[in-house]
């Protein structure tokens, strides 16, 4: 073996020229290989810390069975309530000890007004202390900063007297009141009393602009009329670009309080952060039905309830698979083809060898070994590559703009020793086959034609 | 003409050299068209489903301030402006093939029972299925196209059909191989067949208005077709209480006119005191997630084609330089005979295009067998935004192989020169006596 692996380092010193250049092509197809993983994972990573934190989906959501597609249609039949609530925070607790967050979210529509104007939102209510966690988890802070940069105010933990909102930036717009001043300390309590406002007034618009209340309309469970006070303290950024247009939160009790109900639509729970969801969910689900709740698990990769993440991501890894596959196949040919240029030139050594007793199999892995030693060699300069031009662009600063996000992000390429390790082991696999096909069909000749062989 | 025989020869006389390289020029030839045949297919998806099932066209006109784009919910253009659009489209009918006129409309919708925020347009029904024509005039996923119904009718996009309710009878894929979908009626049930549309007007007024939910269909975009509504442009207005509209959009005869149709409506409007702006919809906000996927698609674009062209380029470098090493003693007899070191390059070099011609022949017959193999498969996946599952397609774009053909036989013959340049530097003892 040792004797083998030595002929094969020094057969590979022999025509360094031509090596080098194969060499190069397994570095760059390495390096390209990393780079673009690295893209994809940046994008996913955004992704999932959006979705799961940002919006709160969660790593595994727990919804009444058909709740994804109809808790907007009849919310009174596809919520979970109290009791549901109580059982499954139990099971959860009791499976998944190593959580990060349990919590409760209830989501419908309503209509956000300012005593003159309304404008429809899509609202969600949530518990305020899992919010504070959720924000400030370190893969928010590190994946997704750009959505933390872009909230101004307060946050809705920071109110306990009050109801406080926090309205997109264009929802503000719609309803006069972008022009707040979010960073003047707001009341800790609800004013007093509010005034009816003149709407024909000719300073309605400079008075509107400078109150933070607004009014809450919308259906009650019951199907009622409903409405409520509530403070705007702060714009936030879903990240996504179609909700810009009309999304707002606040509490959970302040919702339910509107919708005169004490159920929530689903409860999440967010595991740590690599944590495979697929079996989570299903063990889940399993527990569930031994607690006898009948209710539904879903993973945050599943369409049904992150359409963006799932529909996106699949388009990106359809291209990356795509990619893989030439660029494996293009560093395939190019390695066969200077093996087979080797082989050729080394017809006689073949001989020789077989002469002096060397088994076909032998001689055949000895081509593989050079394969395997030149790929194996290749791969830490390529890794050097990627890492180099990692460095170079994370160190740029540029500025991309992702479809159906709010905001532009960074390209920050992160070097995943796992795509590292994938791809390192396929294309060493690549040029050791490479190398053996190469050279089992030169070393079946007859002796005698190979000792008698020149390279044309 | 010569040394393209000469360069034919020397490849047939060295054909197990050259067919190193020819294949190493022939997997980056099949490797590049494949890829870019992908996401060219992608990319018209997309450019499908904005310029006809959305009907964008290609042009649209809106209102400005001082000549530049505002925001497009603010847009209204009134009556005297629409009818200056109007004229100038008359008389500039060897341009503009359709027009249709739209007006964003924006609110709350109930059925009584749920209710959802709802968000799209009123537009000419009529032209506006000319708009979509040839490959999009029927573009309702379950019922009928709104152009073959009363004026009543709105249709809901598919996600927003579900928070009401409504839902196909039968779940199917319906994209055709062409894009489009079959001129069918198919069966939908609704909870409720009627929807109160509530809308803020302008002046702050809350207006409400009736309607029957007639189709389910959309944009074919995710997460749009969960807000979205279209209704007839009259509807719309009424509901507004406006005669106003947001915008026009044009499809032209030809799309190279679209320099001239823009200048001479941006000119034409300045004249006349109008705040008016004819472009491209590309540059509208509304095209925002066409843009943004569009350069990510060339993102992957670049970064494949350079890999791809790399490997190909070191393989071909490595392949010619080994033919031109073995044949130093050629090189040594032909400088003897009085060959120029310029000639000697030059003949390598075309032995270089011939090798990428014929490289990129057996790479293109690859390509081609690879794509009718794969498009056969019909492997189907959701590509992003669009919300029907589409298929695994490869396009046989002539572009992109006369393309990749000029980009390798480049590489082919650089890779030659360099190579054929070291050797014509040795000495001709040298040459001549080498092995």
């Amino acid at each position: 073996m040792t004797t083998r692996l030595a002929l094969a380092f020094k057969n590979l010193g022999r025509n360094r020229r031509r090596n080098l250049a194969t060499a190069s092509a397994i570095v760059l197809g390495y390096a390209g290989l990393i780079l673009l993983g690295g893209f994809v994972t940046r994008i996913e990573k955004f992704f999932r810390a959006t979705s799961v934190y940002v919006n709160h989906i969660g790593s595994l959501s727990i919804y009444k069975p058909e709740g994804v597609e109809k808790h907007l249609l009849k919310p009174r039949k596809y919520s979970l309530s109290p009791d549901e609530q109580m059982k499954a925070r139990q099971v959860l607790e009791r499976i998944f000890p190593q959580h990060e967050g349990i919590g409760a979210s209830l989501h419908g529509f309503t209509l956000v007004g300012n005593g003159c104007k309304t404008w429809p939102v899509r609202i969600s209510g949530l518990e305020p202390a899992l919010e504070e966690k959720l924000l400030k988890h370190w893969a928010v802070e590190k994946y997704a900063p750009e959505l933390l940069n872009s909230r101004r105010g307060k946050a809705l933990w920071e109110f306990k007297n009050m109801i406080p909102i926090l309205v997109t930036e264009k929802v503000a717009r719609n309803l006069g009141k972008d022009n707040l001043n979010l960073d003047h300390s707001l009341p800790s309590s609800a004013p007093a009393s509010t005034t009816v406002p003149d709407c024909n007034a000719a300073d309605f618009r400079a008075q509107s602009s400078n109150d933070p209340n607004v009014q809450l309309a919308g259906r009650t469970f019951q199907n009622n009329f409903s409405a409520i006070d509530a403070e705007i303290v702060g714009f936030y950024s879903s990240g996504l670009e179609l909700l810009e247009e009309s999304a707002a939160q606040l509490p959970l009790e302040a919702l339910q309080k509107l919708y005169e109900t004490e159920a929530v639509t689903k409860m999440a729970i967010y595991l740590p952060w690599d944590t495979p969801v697929e079996e989570n969910a299903a063990l889940l689900n399993s527990e569930l039905k031994k607690a006898g709740l009948d209710l539904e698990v879903h993973h945050f990769k599943e369409f049904s309830v992150n359409p963006f993440y799932a529909g996106f991501m699949n388009l990106i890894y359809v291209m990356s698979a795509f990619f893989l596959t030439l660029a494996v196949c293009v560093v395939t040919l190019t390695v066969s083809d200077t093996m087979t240029m080797s082989v050729l030139e080394r017809s006689k050594e073949i001989g020789t060898l077989r002469a002096v007793g060397f088994k076909k199999q032998q001689i055949s892995r000895m081509f593989s070994e050079e394969g395997t030693l030149l790929g194996l060699l290749s791969l830490p300069v390529g890794l050097l590559v990627a890492w180099t031009v990692t460095l170079i662009v994370n160190a740029a600063k540029i500025l991309f703009e992702v479809p159906g996000i709010s905001t532009r992000l960074e390209v920050v390429l992160e070097i995943d020793p796992v795509h590292c390790a994938v791809a390192g082991v396929l294309l060493v696999t690549v040029t050791s086959i490479s190398g053996w096909i190469t050279s089992v069909r030169t070393s079946r000749r007859q002796i005698v034609k190979l000792l008698q062989s020149h390279v044309s | 003409m010569k040394s393209f025989k000469m360069g034919v020869r020397n490849t047939l006389n060295n054909w197990r050299h050259s067919l190193g390289s020819m294949l190493s020029v022939a997997i980056g030839f099949a490797a590049l068209t494949l890829f870019n045949g992908y996401i060219s297919v992608v990319q018209d998806m997309y450019e499908d489903n904005y310029r006809q099932r959305s009907m964008f066209g290609d042009v649209m006109i809106e209102k400005s301030r001082n000549g530049k784009a505002i925001d497009f919910e603010d847009s209204r253009i009134n009556e005297k402006e629409q009818q200056f659009i109007e004229n100038f489209i008359t008389e500039n009918r060897s341009l503009v093939d359709q027009h249709a006129r739209f007006l964003i409309v924006s609110g709350f919708a109930n059925n009584g029972k749920s209710s959802a925020i709802y968000w799209g347009f009123g537009y000419d029904l009529e032209k506006g299925r000319q708009l979509r024509d040839p490959t999009w005039p029927w573009n309702s996923k379950a019922g009928k196209p709104l152009d073959l119904q009363s004026e009543d009718a709105v249709m809901l996009g598919e996600d927003i059909g579900d928070t009401f309710g409504c839902v196909p009878e039968r779940n199917e894929r319906l994209l055709t191989k062409v894009g489009g979908y079959t001129a069918v009626e198919r069966p939908f049930r609704c909870e409720r067949p009627n929807l109160q549309l509530t809308v803020t007007t302008d002046s702050g007024q809350v207006n409400a208005m009736a309607v029957t939910i007639g189709a389910l269909g959309g944009v074919g975009l995710r997460g749009i077709d969960s807000w979205y509504l279209m209704m007839s442009l009259p509807k719309a207005q009424a509901l507004h209480d406006t005669r106003d509209i947001s915008h026009i959009r044009l499809r032209l005869k030809d799309k190279k006119m679209f320099g001239t149709f823009v200048e001479r409506f941006n000119s034409a409007a300045s004249s006349a005191q109008l705040e008016l702006r004819a472009f491209d919809w590309r540059e509208h906000i509304l095209a925002r997630v066409y843009k943004r996927t569009m350069s990510l698609f060339l993102i992957f674009r670049d970064l494949v084609s350079a890999v791809i062209l790399t490997i190909s380029g070191m393989s071909v470098l490595n392949a010619m330089v080994k033919s031109v090493n073995e044949r130093q003693r050629e090189i040594g007899t032909l400088r003897s005979l009085g060959f120029r070191g310029s000639r000697i390059i030059s003949i390598f070099t075309t032995e270089g295009v011939v090798i990428g011609l014929f490289g990129s022949a057996v790479g293109g017959a690859l390509s081609v067998v690879a794509s009718l193999f794969l498009n056969r498969v019909e492997f189907i996946y959701y590509a992003g935004f669009l919300s029907d599952p589409v298929p695994f397609v490869i396009g046989l774009v002539p572009r992109l192989y006369l393309y990749s053909l000029f980009i390798l036989c480049s590489i082919a013959a650089i890779a030659s020169f360099f190579a054929a340049r070291r050797a014509v530097k040795i000495s001709i003892p040298a040459l001549l006596s080498s092995t």
